[in-house]
């Protein structure tokens, strides 16, 4: 091959494909600057885990949502169910508080590792709260 | 400015920087090992041991005379790298991390060691606390734990990961001997590639541990290129402590070492992965156990009798072929025996466990090899993630000229291979939707080592000129 015998060739071919890869690069900065501008305003306007849901197009942000608003920080909210999917970002979502499954403590429990266990009324129904997650989406029972 | 100070001040700056985190991540994994709780004087003393460190070595390699027309390239590489810098930085401390495993991943952990730098907290110890990938490598969080509780911005660690690679590059580059020209353009290359300075997942500033994994990859690279024992051993320690397939990385660069590379190497290589696969190893089992296991003294024991085996084999077997046969014979045995060898030392939590169940699935998933080669190939060449890096690569590889550039090559031919396994052995059914969400991140650790590749290419196809500037 002719690129092959020639070293200059081969150089030439090189340095082109280097100066286009450089110069795609640098026309896509202000389309990374754009891309991230509108990263951050999603981001300020759901806040943390929502976006992520958001993003990845996956449901249960209004359960985590609705926890955020009927929860205090420093509480414990349970758990049970899948841990892919959206329950991945429950604990982004709702820090500071700590979510436990239902397996290491019970919905009767006052409360775990010395927090109180998130209860409250929802729907009618007082007890605690537990978050129950599936692959594709996140609900809050009251038991 | 002077020659010495062009090659000398990102050398220093870099070189610190690497042996800062290796020292502090050492330190932090000791501790943790110990069951204690990592003091807030350890990370000025980590870049203070980096810095005695840094003086104490000799310089290494002899850089390249310059010219006048240097100083536009230096000027445009230092304006583009600083420009994308400032886009990273931006990026990195606007939120906390607005990707997948960013999120779901690493901020929790860094969260949690920077309110107290110890695994003895209830996140840790207690398996009912949901926390994801609970046994993962955890110097990325450790390093933004430290920068949280020492300066108040733990995702700085973002943009100084991605200037530190940029400048690696550049060093690595001159002390083969290359222009700055090309070092410069190898730079920039890298610094621009799409996939590196993209905000979506294993980007720079994504808050995911790839920009930390891929600096380490090249810094080992870099290593075994200029025979630089510190740098290799360095980034050895980084791979191990960053990622899980960091591990596996250290192991081909110590294979690749004890090929090839002299017997300096061999002992800087088989020493760093050895010690901290084995300081990474018993932590792993204690988060694995939430710190009711006892310390598995054998992981250590064994590690450090493979790493005698590796030295004393490289000196028993001088020949590279008898090596070649010696290390697929190793590697053979080594696969079938792995089950048995995990159930020994008890390595039976975590990724490392699946993927090993799944080589029950091999015989099916090969059938599949075709669906893999076709994604690597479309990833790497056809989708844009990589821009030309991947294509200049390969040009490279065909016609390349350089002694030097055929350890990165050797490297990224070995990766095919290693990018390939996760997806034959994965647990996961739908393999088109795994290679979709793992294989960029996969190859984006390889990328700074396909710029150096070609960067020391171009650096043997157009020697330097004679006439030095005044």
């Amino acid at each position: 091959m002719a690129v092959a015998a020639n070293p200059s060739t081969w150089r030439r071919v090189v340095l082109a494909l280097v100066a286009i890869h450089v110069a795609w690069g640098l026309a896509r900065l202000p389309r990374m600057v754009a891309e991230r501008r509108s990263d951050i305003r999603t981001f300020d306007e759901l806040g943390p885990g929502l976006h992520q849901l958001a993003s990845a197009k996956l449901a249960g942000g209004a359960a985590l949502l609705w926890l955020r608003e009927h929860t205090a920080p420093g509480e414990v909210v349970l758990c049970e169910g899948s841990q892919r999917g959206p329950i991945e970002f429950a604990s982004a979502a709702l820090a500071p508080r700590l979510l436990v499954t239902t397996a290491a403590c019970a919905t009767t429990a006052a409360d775990f590792a010395g927090r109180p266990l998130a209860r409250g009324t929802r729907d009618g129904r007082t007890g605690t709260f537990v978050l129950v997650a599936t692959d594709d989406d996140l609900r809050v029972e009251v038991r | 400015m002077t020659p010495a100070a062009i090659d000398g001040v990102p050398g220093r700056c870099v070189e610190v920087v690497l042996v800062a985190f290796a020292l502090f991540g050492m330190l932090a994994m000791g501790v943790f090992a110990a069951g204690g709780e990592v003091p807030d004087f350890a990370a000025p003393v980590a870049i203070v041991g980096a810095m005695v460190l840094q003086r104490w070595r000799r310089p290494l390699g002899v850089a390249s005379p310059q010219f006048a027309s240097d100083r536009w390239w230096l000027l445009g590489g230092v304006v583009v790298v600083s420009a994308a810098t400032a886009i990273v930085a931006w990026g990195a401390l606007a939120t906390p991390s607005r990707t997948w495993d960013g999120a779901a991943m690493w901020d929790g952990k860094a969260a949690l060691l920077a309110e107290r730098l110890t695994l003895a907290q209830p996140a840790f110890r207690d398996p009912g606390i949901l926390l994801h990938s609970r046994d993962y490598p955890l110097l990325q969080p450790v390093l933004m734990a430290a920068l949280e509780r020492w300066l108040g911005v733990g995702r700085a660690l973002f943009p100084l990961v991605y200037l530190t690679h940029c400048a690696l590059l550049f060093v690595l580059l001159r002390r083969a001997g290359a222009a700055i020209r090309w070092a410069v353009l190898a730079s920039v290359a890298f610094g621009v590639t799409p996939m590196v300075l993209s905000p979506s997942g294993g980007g720079a500033d994504s808050g995911y541990a790839e920009p930390l994994l891929a600096l380490a990859v090249t810094a080992t690279v870099g290593g075994l290129v200029g025979k630089d024992r510190w740098l290799a051993a360095v980034g050895i320690a980084l791979l191990a402590w960053a990622k899980p397939e960091g591990g596996l990385y250290g192991a081909v660069a110590v294979a690749l070492a004890w090929l090839r590379a002299d017997r300096g190497v061999v002992v800087a290589t088989a020493v760093g992965w050895t010690s901290a696969m084995a300081l990474w190893l018993v932590v792993q089992r204690d988060l694995q156990s939430c710190g009711r296991a006892a310390t598995p003294w054998s992981i250590p024991l064994a590690l450090a009798g493979l790493g005698a085996a590796v030295v004393l084999s490289h000196r028993l077997v001088p020949n590279v072929r008898s090596r070649v046969v010696l290390a697929a014979a190793v590697v053979v045995v080594g696969a079938l025996a792995a089950p048995a060898l995990a159930r020994l030392f008890e390595l039976g939590g975590g990724v490392f466990s699946s993927y090993l169940a799944g080589s029950g699935r091999l015989g099916e998933r090969l059938g599949e090899a075709p669906t893999i080669v076709v994604g690597i190939a479309n990833w790497a060449w056809l989708r844009g993630r990589f821009g030309l890096a991947f294509v200049v690569v390969l040009l490279v590889a065909w016609r390349c000229g350089s002694d030097a550039a055929r350890d990165p090559l050797r490297w990224l031919a070995v990766m095919l291979g290693v990018v390939a396994l996760p997806f034959v052995l994965a647990p996961f059914a739908d393999l088109d939707a795994h290679i979709r969400a793992s294989m960029p991140r996969l190859l984006c650790h390889h990328v700074g080592v396909a710029w150096l590749a070609v960067g020391l290419g171009l650096a043997a196809a157009v020697p330097p000129r004679q006439t030095v500037a005044a």
